[in-house]
Parts: C-alpha cells; structure tokens; sequence
C-alpha cells in the first residue's frame, strides 16, 4: 500500500486488495470540461435489511456486481490488528454451497474483470464484472458467502490464509522501500488505541493469535445483510435483476450491527522528529505529516487541491523548486489520505545522496510558508481543479469504477446521489481556501516528521533533531 | 507525474476500458440454455438445493471489438485511428518504433532519456513551460519507453485536441536539447536509478531478461541504463539519438476517440505533414527473425541482505510477436500461471501459503517474447517454493493440461474481451502496442478467431515446448546467507552470484 500512497481520485481510502495487483497504471491524464455529471441509480432496501443500489448501462454487455460491507479496520479491537483484512481472504476460500477453491475459479471461467475484494479503514468491498449473461452466477457467489461462509471454516482454512496475508504484509511492509519506517511513523501518530493504529495489514502477532472463534464472531457481527449494501451496474434487465437480488439474497438472515465506540482524538500535541534506520532503500526519505480534516469535511477538497498544486508534474511547487532548481530530492509529494475519521495530509520527498534531510526540510517548509503567506496563484488551482474534473469523467468510463462509485457515495454520505456535488467541492475552491487550509493545518507546532536513513548514510551528516527515537528495534 | 516504474516494465500492455462502435466479431453460444430471458424462479422451501449448483445463464453476448484503421501521409507517418464517440474525448499519442532495443551498446538507457530530454523544451518553450501548457488544456503529456519503442501520450478533450497536436509537433519536430537542461535532468536519472537499484523488485526485474536472453541480445539491458552508462552520456549523444530514431517513417501518430480517420488526417497533415527527418528516416529497429535460442537451465542470485522474503522468477525466451504458437502458448501459461486459479498460485499459495501470490504471463514483444513465472516467497521457504515450482514445470508432462484447464483458461480471455477496452486511453495502449510489435491492426479479431480455433493438443504441444524445465532461468532475489544452504539439497548446481553492478 505504500507504493500506491499517489492515489488517483477514484481510491479516497487507503486499501488492501485481496490478490494483489499485477496491472500497469497509466499516468494521470486529463481532459476536462465534463458535461455535468450524473450517474442515474435506484436504491432500495431488502426485509433483512440489505441495502440495493442499481445502475442500469447497456453501452457493452457487462456488469458489475459489487458489495459493500460497512466494516473496516476501524472496527477492529486492541490485539487483533489485521483482522478485518484477515477475514476478507477467508471471504474467497468457499462457502456453504460453493467449493473451497470455487469462488474465484467459477468467476474466472466466465471471463469475469475487476476481480477482487479490498479492505480499508473504514469498509471492504468485494467485485466483480462478468459479462452481461452471467449476472445470476455473481448473485449466487456473493449471496452464498454472504448466508453461508461459515459451514465450511475449518482451522485449516484460517492458517492457510494467515500464512498468505503474513506473506503479503512482507511483500508490501517490510521488504518495501521505506514501508517499515512508515508504519512506525504512522504508529507514531496514532495512539495504540486507535482502531488505525495497525495500518490495516496489522501486526504479526496479532495475526498469529487471531483464531477461528474471531473468524465467527467478526461474521456474525459484521457481515449481517443490514451491514451491507448491494450495487449491480450495467447491462441488465432491471425488473429481473430485482428479483434475483430477492431470490439470493432475500432469504439471509441478519442482525443488526453494533455502532461504532467512540474513538479516541488523534491530535499531534507537539511536533515530533522520529528518525528510523531504513533497511530496504538507499536513499533517505523525509515525510512531513498533519492531522487534518476527514473525508468530505470541509477542508478536504482544499487539502486535495493543495496536494496537487504542490507536487503534481513539472510546473508544481514543491517539485520545481525542489527537484528542478535545488536538485536536493528524487522525488517530492504531496497528498492528503482522507478517511471516514479523520485524514492526513503529507509531504514526503526521497533525498538525494550528499545531501541533508534537515536542508530539505528547510525548503520544504519555505514553499509552504509562501503558500500560508498567501502566494497562491489563480492559475495554480484552476489547473488543479481541471485535473480533478477530468479525473471524475475519465473514471466513468469503466463500469465497475461506476459501481464503486456509487458504493463510495453511499457509505460515506449516505446516498448514492453525490458525484456532481462531490466535484463542486473541488470546482468552487479558491486560492483563498487552499492559503486558509494551509493555515489552519499545517502549522509547524503540530506535526510529525520521518527522516529514514539507511544505516550509515552520509545523508544525516546534519542530523535532524533527536528530541525523540524512532521505536523501531 | 509519471512513475518510475512505466519505464521499467517488459510486461505486455495491459488494457482496460469501454463504450464505442463496437463491431461484432463472431456470436457465441453458452451452453444449451434457451436464448429468452428465463422466468426467474420463486424462493424456494428447501433452498439448499437451487444453492448448490450454478444457476443456468442465458447465451453469451456477442465479442466486440474496436476497429483500428490506419493510413500513412506522404512523409511516411503513420496514421492510426480507434473511433469511440461517445464522450468527446481522444487520446493522443505519438508512437516510435524505436526503444531500448534499439541501442548502440555503448550507449544503454539513451532512448528513454533522449526522449524525456524532448520534454525538458521544445520550440520557445522550456520543461516547465511545456507542462503548464498541457495543464492549461485540462492535461498532462509523458513518454513511455519500451524495449521496443515509446509513445508520447495525453488525454484531451476533443475541442482542445488541435492545441494539443500543435504542443506535441513542436516535441517532436523542435526538441532544444540545451545543455543546462541536459546536466539537470542527467543528474535526476541518476538519482532515480540509485533509488531503483536498492529496490529488491527492480533488481528482479532487471535481472530476470538478463538471464533469459543472455548478455549480448537488445533485451538484456534495463530501458533506463544502468547508472555507469548514464553517468557517461554526452548531450550530443543524445541529439544523435534524436537524429537516427525520431523520424516520420519510424512513427505513427494515434487517435483513440471522438474523431474519423478523415479528420485525423487533416490535422496530421496540417501538423506534421512537413515533418521530415534530417537522417532520411533511417529505421534501425531490429528485424526478428523467428528464431528465439533458448539457454539451458541456470540459477542466479543477486544479493540483497536483510530480505525476510525471496523473490523467485523463472523464464525462458519464445518467440517474436505474431509467430503461431502465441495464443496456445497464452492459454498454457494461464492454466499453468496467469489466473489466481492456475497450477502455480494454488499451489505456492492457497495450499502452502508460500506467498501473496505466484503468478506467470507471457510477454509478447518485436524481437523475442518471453514465459516468466515470478512470487515472492518467504525467506526460509525458498527451497521448498523452488522445488515446487520445478515440479509444476515438470509436471506438465506427467500431468497435461486437463480439458477443464484448457476451458477455463480459453473461456476466460473470450469471455472477457469485451471488457479490455472500456476507455479511450485503453484503446490507444492497444494501438500503441500493434504499432510497436509491427503488429497487424486486425491484431485482436485475430486473436479471437485464433482463440475459438485452438485445440487441447495445441496448448498441450506449446506447454511442452515452451515451458520447460530444462530452458528456465531462475533469478533470486534475496539474502544469500540464508537462501544458499536452502539450495544444496536441490541439486540444481551452484548458484552464480550475479553482480548487476551499478
């Protein structure tokens, strides 16, 4: 997950997949002036609670079936960090009616895409697009793992998958550039008893320890038909997509899910330098992390125009002055990670031999301070806010994107209904905004600051202030 | 900004996206199931049973797939267009058929810095200039460069596409080339490549084509150089490199969107119609020749201490894009590797739970393409994890593909074809690729038609062909300490240590 921090607009969470992704991606491209944008739905609501979202598109005979279940990492509990990411695999080892190595074989025999589940802080979903002529046999494989996962658990189900997510947590953790001092650095930041605090893939141990009961018990909690919601979009015959939902999904019985606990405040009292030694890269990096506002909050389109205005191509700030003109970093960014609860905004930047993380720090701080000064062009945030609009009519391109979408929307504002209103956030931002951000935000009083060094670097010569150490051993 | 990782990839374009004027290739039929929609049954008492088999699916819908049309202007451009008109959009790119293959030995990593250098100023415009140009029309531009070619690409609104075209004639056609912008962006690739070198998957990726087509073949050198050639290049070698490859006989200019070939044309020729190349076009694209040698069997190891998992890849060269064993020999390496249901990832990791995930896939390319499996395994298992995947290799001998694999594999490309090409810059990877590989534009009807002829045998024939043990080059990535002892018992041969040297 490290290595995909430059999220594009689609993914608003950080997330876990499932298998894995193999893909190119293609670099960020725009186009805007979008005709106003609307994706036409239906929503209804199941006796057991269910939530249905459907889109009807018959531009290619294809459609997407996609679940939301409302939990996330955020629902996870001291010591059993990872969980959630954990059961989402066991999701794809069989169910009552389909064989353990069923689910993904059948799907892929149909010619299905977008194949896989993720988990992320604050929900997991699971998708699919087949073509149009097999929306009956996703219906079946979602409904069957959604009434019946249980009747064919077995331990051996659970040590299996254990032993892959721990796999998966040293593919893209520890044997990543930098993806050890990051989840220190994050853990850092949140208090242990914050359900954010494992990052998602959780800890070892904790992984270790999880056991068949907490299989059963997250199941019956958790993965309840009222806890989750249904989108089919695509080409479809609308009525009898209905009743098939009715058919599959109709009978699974539920209960209702527990709310949510209160969460502890995460708030950067004093900042920090935590210093790490790096073991994978060569080259140092420095991260510059604030608390800042949630997903969707004011502020938060702001904090994303910011990003971009900051570091995205040639002719951005950080990156002109700092990879072009002062040739000091191989590469600088600046994005803001928004979740349900709260978000983070950071500026990180690789270092270049020979010269100090304390000096780029310097200069990071001096662009920012210009923006917090009120240097910030027109220009500036109409690019940005092109390269936003452009975003949101190029991912409406792919019909499971659409699906998503629509889940998106109504996890986290509660309707569907929301894609013009979303891109509103971004078009009437002013450069006045992004100047009150910064202010508002990015103080240099309440932030976190990473220097990871690989072990014997000539990079931290001038080293950083060690108030405090890492935690790493 | 473009990742790094774009210009390091051998992988085959993967393509995405959606709505056009699809032409329908051939009608297919699923099963025996009645074409009308079926009344959809009641809920039922005893709902185990309707549970446990699949539910019975009407007939598939019919493949589409795009056109791709293409002409040449009298300069020798080529002209490709892919029509898609239903959002005013097109995706631009200029293409080059010539890539890193295409370089003199001394001078490895030259094309994709030549032609990033064409980025850094062009006309009256500067690098930063040029960008915020691009970002003026809603877009960005990058260059992609591969083994065998680049292609120089942005998304543009229809209305802005004339604008656009002018910003990439001037790339194209008036590169400045200044030598202060030459030392700065010298200095970046360096940066970049000692980051590159220190990440265990790049020294997998780079280390894997090494071995498979030995040291003297074009595809054995990373796109982007190693750093001790980069750190010696001269701004005059890369203007000869400019002078040599990027002519109109060597490119192509593609349209995938909202526009005829009619109106490509014209703007082409309005454009770059007087385009010509100071070096008459010189092609020096290397000519495939049919003939892939294959190397025996060998183990490498590149160092990399500390590594608490191993990354395993095995491979063998096969044969140039285009040669008739591509497509039975895609649908062996599927069932054996490319589906999260082939041999290879249940075994590493749904039954061991070796790794995250073990996966092979086939390259296709100009010159030679290649069959690479590759997983990252935990460290203390790389023994065991290599082991099997040599009997998986062997056992595609002692246990052939199974008609069901065959299906499966088959059935899953047909099935979703439709799918690959959702959006208009999906549609221009795919002409970008059929330009690059000399590839015809009936590139996938072809391979429709190819797939609904392949036969079990013929999988069967290219699996024993192509996939065999004794042609594999494995490559390890990891902590030699802990990985060596794990070998002896293997009795594959001692190791060599591989120095990729910086």
């Amino acid at each position: 997950m490290n290595s995909n921090r430059l999220r594009r607009w689609v993914w608003t969470t950080v997330i876990i997949w499932t298998m894995g992704t193999f893909g190119l991606a293609a670099w960020a491209k725009d186009a805007s002036d979008a005709p106003k944008l609307n994706i036409p739905f239906e929503k209804y609501k199941l006796e057991n609670g269910l939530e249905v979202i459907i889109h009807e598109d018959h531009s290619l005979p294809l459609v997407a079936v996609n679940v939301w279940y409302h939990v996330g990492a955020v629902n996870e509990v001291r010591g059993k960090t990872g969980f959630a990411h954990l059961f989402e695999h066991i999701m794809f080892q069989g169910s009552g009616h389909i064989p353990d190595d069923g689910h993904i074989r059948i799907l892929e025999q149909i010619g299905a895409s977008d194949l896989n589940g993720s988990t992320g802080f604050d929900r997991t979903n699971y998708f699919q697009t087949v073509p149009a002529n097999h929306l009956e046999t996703a219906l079946w494989l979602e409904s069957d793992r959604m009434g019946f996962l249980l009747d064919t658990l077995t331990q051996e189900k659970l040590d299996n998958q254990r032993d892959v997510v721990k796999n998966e947590r040293r593919q893209t953790t520890e044997n990543q550039p930098y993806g050890l001092a990051e989840e220190s650095f994050w853990q850092r930041i949140f208090p242990v008893e914050h359900p954010y605090y494992g990052l998602i893939i959780g800890s070892m141990d904790d992984l270790t320890n999880a056991t068949l009961d907490d299989v059963r018990n997250f199941f019956a909690t958790w993965y309840s038909p009222s806890n989750a919601t249904l989108t089919i979009a695509g080409d479809m015959d609308v009525a009898e997509a209905k009743s098939l939902v009715e058919k599959y999904f109709g009978s699974i019985e539920g209960t209702q899910a527990p709310k949510l606990a209160k969460l502890p405040v995460v708030e950067i009292k004093e900042s920090f330098t935590m210093e790490y030694e790096e073991p994978i890269a060569p080259l140092a990096k420095v991260e510059v992390s604030w608390i800042t506002p949630k997903l969707y909050a004011k502020g938060d389109a702001e904090a994303d125009i910011l990003g971009s205005i900051l570091s995205s191509g040639k002719s951005s700030l950080l990156h002109k002055r700092l990879v072009r003109e002062l040739e000091m970093v191989q590469r600088i960014s600046a994005y803001q990670m928004s979740m349900q609860h709260l978000s983070v905004f950071t500026i990180e930047a690789v270092v270049r031999e020979g010269v100090s993380a304390q000096n780029v720090l310097a200069e990071i701080d001096k662009v920012l301070a210009s923006v917090q000064q009120g240097q910030v062009d027109a220009q500036l945030v109409t690019r940005a806010v092109n390269q936003f609009e452009t975003g949101y009519f190029q991912a409406l391109e792919k019909i499971g994107h659409v699906a998503d979408q629509l889940q998106s929307y109504n996890h986290y504002v509660g309707t569907p209904d929301f894609i013009s209103a979303d891109l509103a956030r971004y078009t009437l931002v002013t450069p006045n905004d992004v100047i009150e951000f910064a202010n508002a935000y990015l103080s240099p009083k309440h932030r976190a600051v990473l220097v990871a060094a690989p072990k014997a670097s000539k990079q931290t010569d001038a080293t950083v202030d060690k108030t405090s150490k890492g935690e790493n051993q | 900004m473009k990742s790094l990782l774009l210009s390091i990839s051998i992988a085959f374009l993967i393509i995405s996206c959606s709505s056009a004027k699809p032409i329908p290739v051939a009608p297919q039929v699923e099963g025996t199931q009645s074409d009308d929609a079926k009344p959809v049954p009641k809920p039922q008492a005893d709902v185990t049973t309707w549970r446990k088999m699949p539910p019975e699916v009407g007939p598939a819908p019919e493949v589409v797939i795009p056109v791709f049309e293409q002409t040449q202007l009298p300069n020798g451009l080529t002209v490709m267009v892919v029509r898609r008109d239903s959002l005013p959009l097109v995706d631009l790119s200029l293409v080059l058929v010539s890539g890193s293959a295409s370089e003199e030995i001394q001078t490895q990593g030259i094309a994709d810095l030549t032609y990033e250098m064409m980025l850094e100023g062009a006309g009256d415009r500067d690098g930063v200039e040029l960008a915020e140009a691009f970002a003026d029309l809603g877009s960005q531009i990058g260059v992609l460069t591969t083994e065998d070619g680049a292609a120089f690409e942005t998304t543009l609104l229809k209305k802005n596409l004339n604008a656009g075209l002018d910003l990439l004639a001037e790339i194209v056609m008036q590169p400045t080339f200044k030598k202060k912008d030459f030392l700065r962006k010298q200095k970046e690739r360096m940066a970049d490549l000692q980051s590159l070198m220190g990440n265990p998957k790049y020294l997998s990726t780079i280390a894997t084509p090494k071995r498979i087509y030995g040291d003297s073949h074009p595809y054995a050198h990373p796109v982007m150089g190693m750093p001790k050639d980069v750190s010696a290049f001269k701004n005059r070698q890369l203007k000869a490199f400019y002078q040599t490859h990027v002519s109109p006989k060597n490119a192509a200019l593609i349209f995938a969107g909202d526009i005829t070939l009619d109106e490509a044309v014209a703007a082409s020729t309005a454009r770059l119609g007087k385009w010509k190349s100071s070096a008459g076009g010189k092609k020096t694209s290397a000519q495939n020749s049919n003939e892939t040698t294959r190397r025996p069997f060998s183990l490498a190891i590149v160092a990399k201490p500390g590594m608490n998992q191993t990354i395993i890849s095995a491979g063998a060269a096969t044969f140039p894009a285009g040669h008739p064993d591509e497509w039975a020999l895609r649908v062996a390496v599927d069932a054996f590797g490319g589906m999260f249901g082939s041999r290879l990832n249940m075994n590493l990791r749904e039954e061991k739970g070796y790794t995250y995930g073990a996966r092979g896939h086939l390259d296709t390319m100009f010159l030679d393409g290649a069959a690479v499996i590759s997983t990252s395994v935990q460290a203390d298992v790389t023994g065991a994890a290599l082991t099997e995947i040599i009997a998986e290799l062997d056992g595609l001998k002692t246990r052939p593909i199974t008609e069901a694999e065959f299906h499966a594999a088959k059935e899953n490309v047909l099935k979703s074809v439709s799918g690959w090409f959702e959006s208009v810059s999906g549609l221009g990877h795919a002409a970008q690729s059929i330009f690059e590989r000399h590839l015809p534009v009936t590139r996938y009807t072809d391979m429709v038609a190819a797939y609904e002829k392949l036969t079990l045998n013929d999988v069967r024939r290219a699996a024993a062909t192509y996939l065999e043990r004794s042609v594999m080059q494995v490559v390890l990535v990891g902590d030699p300490s802990v990985i060596k002892e794990q070998l002896a018992p293997l009795s594959l041969g001692t190791p060599e240590v591989l120095e990729l040297g910086l």
